[in-house]
């Protein structure tokens, strides 16, 4: 499928929300290596940012990823070199998605990343991706 | 009017200004804070981007500059203090046997740069395991011979401590893609048997036979190249995980390490800003010294009088260290001659 690409989108909800610019993005895929879950995804957080900064707005909002993410970690966020929080971007993600009575996409994954995978320390890894930064961002 | 130059820092930079002032007839006082010649050249095993030797080819300089007339070489030397103007300085010296005074004509600074101890870099594992190391320890590796054996598998880090806002440098460090390149073939020289594989954002290797050196790397001598800054660095047993996105492919990857070299940053030389303090010149926001004009005057530090030379100004590799020697050495004749 070829994308068209857009300048006008949610984009600038999300840059409003969490007030920085996305321009910021360095496009260097560190956030979706220090993801625990983005294995479990269909986008990663990096292709998340790349679709919001084209526009792909359909693409993010009826993404499962932006429904698994942001639970309790922030392993993205604490790695990234110019500091964007993707934690509550996908927050944000959700809240739009919820107004435009987007279902939600919780079930697909194994119910072992709710209870043990989604935290770094049951998986002796790093610290950074223990990190809280971002704290806590359930979806309503 | 001193007939004298004093250049700071006796890496290849100051090495070649003072050369350069020397062979034209010049006066040169070289001072070197650390007991020998050569400075982060001499650290090297071989030199991208033909791998040749560098041992030799900083002797041959060092011995170059100790063999020719009309130059002074001072090393564990330091300035502690500077006044007067363009064409008529007066210096302190300070080295083991005393402090000296010396009137000087023009004065070069060639402090070089400092290498960045990754310590903020726990993701990696950075100082937990003795089996990361950054791209500078790689050069001791292999000039002693202690790289891995075997069917090991190595992994090169793109941009650690550089291109981060949160942790490190905004800048790009310019030669790290280079170097990387050139770690990953000496590997593969060193030990047929093992693999490497390379991590990068993109890749930035600017120069002459710079692109063609890359390209072997990866044709002739089979270095993996994944696109994707590296995330985590996992011990594990007797080995170690990486862990990243292959952002071509748009998915997570880890690979398993015997050992990971982290190119780390070039960052300013410890106590830039004193030194700029003592002679009165300007620092850019990162501590390097600031040139005059960036396009046309880049030896031209905010001071008359006063050159700069070298990766004291940013991230560079050695030819342009050179360059840069000769050009501020032609500036610093204009004043003494
Ligand atoms: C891992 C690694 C690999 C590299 N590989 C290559 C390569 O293959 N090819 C290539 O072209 N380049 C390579 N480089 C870059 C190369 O090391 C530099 O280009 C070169 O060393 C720059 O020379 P310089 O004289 O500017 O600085 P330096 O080599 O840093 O020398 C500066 C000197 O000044 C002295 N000094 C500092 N402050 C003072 C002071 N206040 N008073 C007195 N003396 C002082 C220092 O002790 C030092 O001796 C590599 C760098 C690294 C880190
Ligand atoms: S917030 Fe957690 S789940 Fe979401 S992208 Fe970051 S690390 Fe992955
Ligand atoms: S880690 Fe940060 S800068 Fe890098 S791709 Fe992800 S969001 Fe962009
Ligand atoms: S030269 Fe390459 S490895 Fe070094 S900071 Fe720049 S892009 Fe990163």
């Amino acid at each position: 499928m070829r994308l068209r690409i857009d300048e006008d989108g949610i984009r600038n909800v999300v840059e409003e929300a969490i007030g920085k610019s996305l321009t910021a993005c360095l496009q260097c895929s560190k956030c979706g290596g220090g993801c625990s879950h983005s294995e479990e995804f269909d986008l990663t957080p990096r292709q998340v940012v790349e679709s919001l900064l084209d526009c792909q707005d359909q693409n993010v909002l009826d993404s499962r990823m932006i429904w698994l993410c942001g639970r309790h970690c922030s392993g993205c966020q604490a790695v990234c070199p110019v500091g964007l929080p993707l934690n509550d971007i996908m927050a944000v993600l959700r809240e739009e998605a919820l107004k435009l009575d987007i279902e939600p996409k919780y079930e697909q994954p194994s119910l072992v990343y709710h209870k043990f995978e989604h935290c770094a320390k049951h998986r002796g890894e790093g610290e950074a991706s223990e990190s809280m930064v971002g704290g806590e961002t359930q979806p309503a | 009017m001193s007939k004298k130059t004093l250049v700071i820092g006796g890496g290849i930079a100051g090495i070649t200004a003072a050369q350069k002032i020397a062979q034209n007839g010049g006066e040169v006082i070289l001072i070197e804070k650390e007991g020998e010649l050569g400075g982060n050249f001499a650290k090297l095993a071989y030199t991208f981007p033909v791998l040749a030797d560098a041992k030799m080819i900083v002797t041959r300089e060092i011995q170059t500059a100790k063999a020719t007339s009309g130059i002074e070489i001072l090393p564990q030397t330091e300035l502690r203090g500077v006044s007067g103007s363009a064409g008529d300085f007066t210096v302190e010296l300070n080295s083991p046997s005393g402090t000296r005074s010396e009137h000087v004509g023009a004065i070069i600074v060639a402090a070089g740069f400092h290498y960045m101890e990754p310590t903020a870099y726990t993701e990696y594992s950075y100082g937990r395991s003795p089996k990361v190391v950054t791209s500078l320890e790689f050069e001791k590796m292999a000039a002693e011979n202690r790289l891995p054996k075997g069917n090991a598998r190595v992994v090169f880090v793109h941009c650690v401590g550089s291109r981060d806002k949160a942790k490190g440098y905004r800048y790009c460090s310019k030669i790290c893609c280079s170097y990387s390149a050139k770690h990953a073939i000496m590997m593969k020289k060193a030990n047929p048997d093992s693999k490497a594989y390379v991590f990068y954002i993109d890749i930035r290797a600017l120069g002459k036979g710079y692109e063609e050196f890359i390209r072997d790397a990866m044709e002739v001598y089979n270095v993996r190249y994944i696109r994707g800054r590296v995330a985590k660095v996992i011990e594990s047993g007797s080995k170690l995980i990486v862990r990243a996105e292959d952002s071509l492919i748009g998915n997570p990857v880890e690979v398993e390490a015997d050992l990971v070299v982290l190119a780390s940053a070039m960052e300013p030389p410890e106590g830039s800003r004193d030194l700029a303090g003592i002679l009165g010149i300007a620092t850019d926001e990162y501590g390097f010294f600031q040139e005059a004009e960036v396009n046309v005057r880049p030896c031209h530090s905010s001071k008359s009088g006063i050159f700069l030379a070298g990766s004291c100004t940013q991230p560079m590799e050695i030819a342009s260290a050179v360059a840069m020697g000769g050009l501020a050495a032609s500036e610093a004749l204009t004043l003494i001659r």
